[in-house]
C-alpha cells in the first residue's frame, strides 16, 4: 500500500514542469561545480609543485586535496605558504589576488549544492504535498478507503522523497566518477568512502527537508501559505542562523584581528632592533644577534600563545551556534569531512607550529644539522568522527527525525474537508 | 446497512449542523436526502467517512462504528462527493486504477476499468484521456465509476447528479437501480426533487440539522413532494 502511494506520487509529478526544471537546474549546477573545483585544485596543486618541501628547505606547505572540488572551505587558507623567518611563521599571500578577483563570482561547490539548492527542491517538492490534495478534493476521497492515514503520509513522504534523492544520487555519483576519472587527481580508497558518507549525509538532509515540507503541509490547508513558511524555514536553517552565528559568535568571542597582531609582530622588531643598537656598544658582535633572535622569537611567541586559544573559542563557539541549523551542522560536517574545514585548520596549524618548533634554531642557522622535511597528512575519516563529526550527525538526525516525526503526527489530526 | 444513532454534530464555532439524526438504510434500499443549503446533508456523509467527529451519537456502516472503527466502516462504503476533483495529470484509467487500489482491489484488467467506464457512460475516446481535460460531468461519471468499482455493501453520495446533462442523469438513476439490485444500501443527497421522488425508497427532508420529515415511495404516491418540501421549507 505505501509503495503504491509512493508510486502515485512520483508518477504525478515526474511528468511536471517543476521536475524537470528543478532537475536540469541541478545538473547545471553539478556540471559549473565540477569544472571550477577541478580548476581551483588543478591551480593550487600547480602551486604545491612548485613550492613543495625539498630536503634542506624549509618551505612548509600543505599538499591540496582532491576533496576541496566537493566542499572547497578553508582549503585556500590550508595550502598557502607558511615561511619561517626569524619572527616566527609568515603566510605568504601568494596568488591570492587573482583568486580575490574571481571571488566576485562566487561559484557553488557541491557542498553549497547541497546545502542550498538540494534542501531548496525538496522543500518545493513537499510543501504541497497535502495542502495540494485537500484543494483539488482528491483528499478526501482518498480517505474515504480504509486506508491508514500513516500509510499515506508515509507513502507521500517516500514518493516526494525518491523525487529529489534519487535524480541528486544520479548526478553527484556522475560528479563523482568524473572527477576520479580526471587527470592529477589521486583516488584513494578514502576519497571513496568519504564521498560515499558525504551521499548519506545528503541522504539524511534530504529527508530532514522533505519533512519540513510535509510538516507545513500538515499544519496549513493552503498551498501559497504552505510554500511561504517552508521557504522561510528554508531561509532561515540555511542563511540566516548560520550567518547570524558567526556575527553573534564574533561578538561573544572577541578575538584582535590579524592586522593587529602583525602590528604588534613589528612593533617588537622594531624594539628589538632599538635595544641591538643601544648594547652593540657594549658586547661583541656575533653573540648579539642570537640573543636578538632569541628574544624576539620569545615575543612574538607570547603573542601567538595568547591568540591561538582566543581564536580556537572563537571557533568553537561558532561551531556549536551554527548548529543551531541543521545546515550550519551540514557545512560543518562536510568540510570537515572533506579535510578543508575548521577541524583540519586547526589541526593544520598545530602541525606546522611544531615543526617549527622543532626546526626553528635549524632553519634561521642558529645551530647547525638537516632541516626535517615537512610532511603532513589530513585527517581521516574515523579522526573527524570521533573528534568532532559525531556531533553533526547527532544534530542533522535530530532536526531529521524531529520534522518527520510531527509531519506524521499532525498528519494523523488533519482535516481532510 | 447505513445506520445514524442520535448523530449529532456541532461545530468548532457553536453551530449545531446535525441535531439527533436517526436514519436506517436497509441493503437494498434508495434513500434521499432533500434540504435547502446549509441544511447539513454534506455534514452527515462527512460523519460516515469520518472526515469530522460526531459529537454525540453514532454512525454506523455494516454494524462498524465510522468514529471508532473508521477503517472497517470505510472498507464497506462507496463515496461520490459534491464535486468529483481527480488527479488531472492521470488518465481516467490510471485515475480508476490507483482509487480501486486504495479500495483494496488489485486484480483488476484494463478491461475491467474499461467496462465500468462504459457503464457510467463516459466516451469511449475518453477511457485514456488526461481527467484534465474532462468536463464536470465527465469527472462525476469516473467518481461514481470509481465508487461502483469499490462494491462495496453501502454508497453514500453527495449531490452525484449536480452537473450531469439529462440524459446521463436518467441513465445514473438506471445504474443506481441496478446497484439496489444487487442489494446496496444507498444513501444519497440531493437537490433535484424530481429524481428523488422517482429513485428513493424513502425520501427525508432536513432542515438546520434536523431530519422534519420522512415519506416511503408508497406515501408519495398519493403526494406532491415539491409542493411538501415547499411547504417544509416555509414553516419556521
Ligand atoms: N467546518 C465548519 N465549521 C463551522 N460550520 C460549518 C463547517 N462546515 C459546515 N458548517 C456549517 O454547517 C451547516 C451545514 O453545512 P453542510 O455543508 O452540511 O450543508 P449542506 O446541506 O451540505 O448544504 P449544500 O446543499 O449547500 O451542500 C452550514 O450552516 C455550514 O455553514
Ligand atoms: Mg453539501
Amino acid at each position: 500500500m505505501i509503495w503504491s502511494i509512493a508510486k502515485k506520487e512520483i508518477l504525478e509529478n515526474i511528468f511536471s514542469y517543476r521536475f524537470s526544471i528543478l532537475t536540469v537546474l541541478l545538473a547545471l549546477l553539478m556540471a559549473v561545480a565540477v569544472i571550477v573545483g577541478y580548476g581551483d585544485f588543478l591551480l593550487r596543486l600547480e602551486n604545491y609543485e612548485v613550492l613543495r618541501p625539498m630536503p634542506n628547505s624549509p618551505n612548509i606547505i600543505i599538499e591540496p586535496t582532491p576533496m576541496s572540488m566537493f566542499a572547497k572551505g578553508l582549503e585556500a587558507n590550508l595550502t598557502r605558504l607558511y615561511e619561517v623567518s626569524i619572527l616566527g611563521i609568515e603566510i605568504r599571500q601568494n596568488q591570492q589576488s587573482v583568486n580575490r578577483i574571481f571571488s566576485l563570482f562566487a561559484v557553488p561547490d557541491i557542498l553549497f549544492i547541497i546545502k542550498v539548492v538540494l534542501a531548496l527542491i525538496a522543500v518545493l517538492f513537499s510543501f504541497d504535498a497535502i495542502t495540494h490534495e485537500k484543494e483539488q478534493g482528491t483528499l478526501k476521497l482518498t480517505l474515504s478507503n480504509g486506508i491508514r492515514r500513516s500509510s499515506l503520509v508515509v507513502g507521500k513522504f517516500a514518493g516526494r522523497f525518491v523525487l529529489v534523492f534519487v535524480p541528486f544520487t544520479v548526478l553527484f555519483l556522475l560528479a563523482l566518477l568524473t572527477m576520479s576519472l580526471l587527470p592529477s587527481v589521486a583516488v584513494t580508497s578514502s576519497f571513496w568512502w568519504k564521498n560515499l558518507v558525504i551521499l548519506l549525509a545528503s541522504c539524511v538532509y534530504t529527508l530532514l527537508f522533505t519533512g519540513v515540507g510535509l510538516f507545513v503541509s500538515s499544519i496549513i490547508h493552503r498551498s501559497s501559505t504552505s510554500m511561504v513558511v517552508s521557504l522561510s524555514i528554508w531561509l532561515l536553517f540555511v542563511f540566516i542562523i548560520p550567518n547570524f552565528s558567526t556575527v553573534i559568535a564574533k561578538r561573544l568571542t572577541p578575538v584582535p584581528t590579524s592586522d593587529r597582531i602583525e602590528m604588534e609582530t613589528r612593533l617588537n622588531t622594531i624594539q628589538a632592533i632599538y635595544n641591538r643598537i643601544q648594547r652593540e656598544k657594549e658586547e661583541p658582535r656575533g653573540m648579539e644577534g642570537v640573543r636578538m633572535i632569541r628574544q624576539l622569537r620569545e615575543s612574538t611567541t607570547r603573542i601567538t600563545e595568547l591568540y591561538r586559544p582566543k581564536m580556537n573559542a572563537l571557533m568553537r563557539t561558532t561551531k556549536s551556534l551554527v548548529r543551531i541549523s541543521p545546515s550550519g551542522a551540514l557545512n560543518v560536517l562536510l568540510t570537515d569531512i572533506a579535510n578543508t574545514g575548521l577541524y583540519e585548520e586547526v589541526r593544520a596549524k598545530d602541525a606546522v607550529t611544531q615543526y617549527v618548533e622543532r626546526n626553528f634554531n635549524r632553519i634561521n642557522e642558529l645551530e647547525p644539522g638537516p632541516i626535517e622535511l615537512f610532511r603532513y597528512t589530513r585527517a581521516s575519516l574515523g579522526e573527524v568522527f570521533s573528534a568532532t563529526g559525531y556531533v553533526d550527525v547527532v544534530v542533522i538526525l535530530f532536526f531529521a527525525t524531529l520534522f518527520i516525526a510531527a509531519a506524521y503526527v499532525r498528519f494523523l489530526i488533519y482535516d481532510p474537508r | 446497512m447505513i445506520e445514524a444513532i442520535d448523530l449529532t454534530k456541532r461545530y468548532e464555532d457553536g453551530l449545531l449542523a446535525l441535531d439527533h439524526l436517526n436514519l436506517t438504510i436497509q441493503p437494498g434500499q434508495i434513500y434521499c436526502l432533500l434540504g435547502a443549503n446549509g441544511a447539513g446533508k454534506t455534514t452527515t456523509i462527512n460523519l460516515f467517512f469520518d472526515f469530522i467527529e460526531p459529537t454525540s451519537g453514532a454512525a454506523r456502516i455494516n454494524g462498524f462504528d465510522c468514529a471508532k472503527s473508521p477503517l472497517d466502516a470505510k472498507k464497506h462504503a462507496a463515496y461520490v462527493s459534491e464535486n468529483v476533483m481527480l488527479y488531472g495529470n492521470f488518465t481516467a484509467r490510471q485515475n480508476l486504477a490507483f482509487f480501486t487500489m486504495l479500495a483494496g482491489r488489485k486484480d483488476l484488467k484494463k478491461e475491467d476499468y474499461h467496462m465500468v467506464m462504459r457503464q457510467v457512460g463516459l466516451p469511449e475516446r475518453s477511457f485514456e484521456q488526461r481527467v484534465k481535460t474532462f468536463s464536470k460531468g465527465m469527472r462525476q461519471k469516473l467518481g461514481i465509476a470509481i465508487a461502483i468499482l469499490k462494491q462495496a455493501p453501502a454508497l453514500l453520495l453527495d449531490e452525484p447528479t449536480a452537473g450531469l446533462d439529462p440524459k446521463a442523469a436518467a441513465e445514473f438513476i438506471d445504474l443506481l437501480f441496478r446497484l439496489r439490485g444487487e442489494g446496496k444500501a444507498i444513501l444519497m443527497c440531493t437537490h433535484d426533487v424530481f429524481r428523488a421522488k422517482e429513485a428513493a425508497d424513502r425520501v427525508g427532508i432536513m432542515k438546520e440539522g434536523i431530519l422534519i420529515m420522512e415519506r416511503t415511495k408508497e406515501e408519495l404516491l398519493h403526494e406532491n413532494l415539491e409542493k411538501l418540501y415547499l411547504k417544509y421549507m416555509e414553516v419556521s
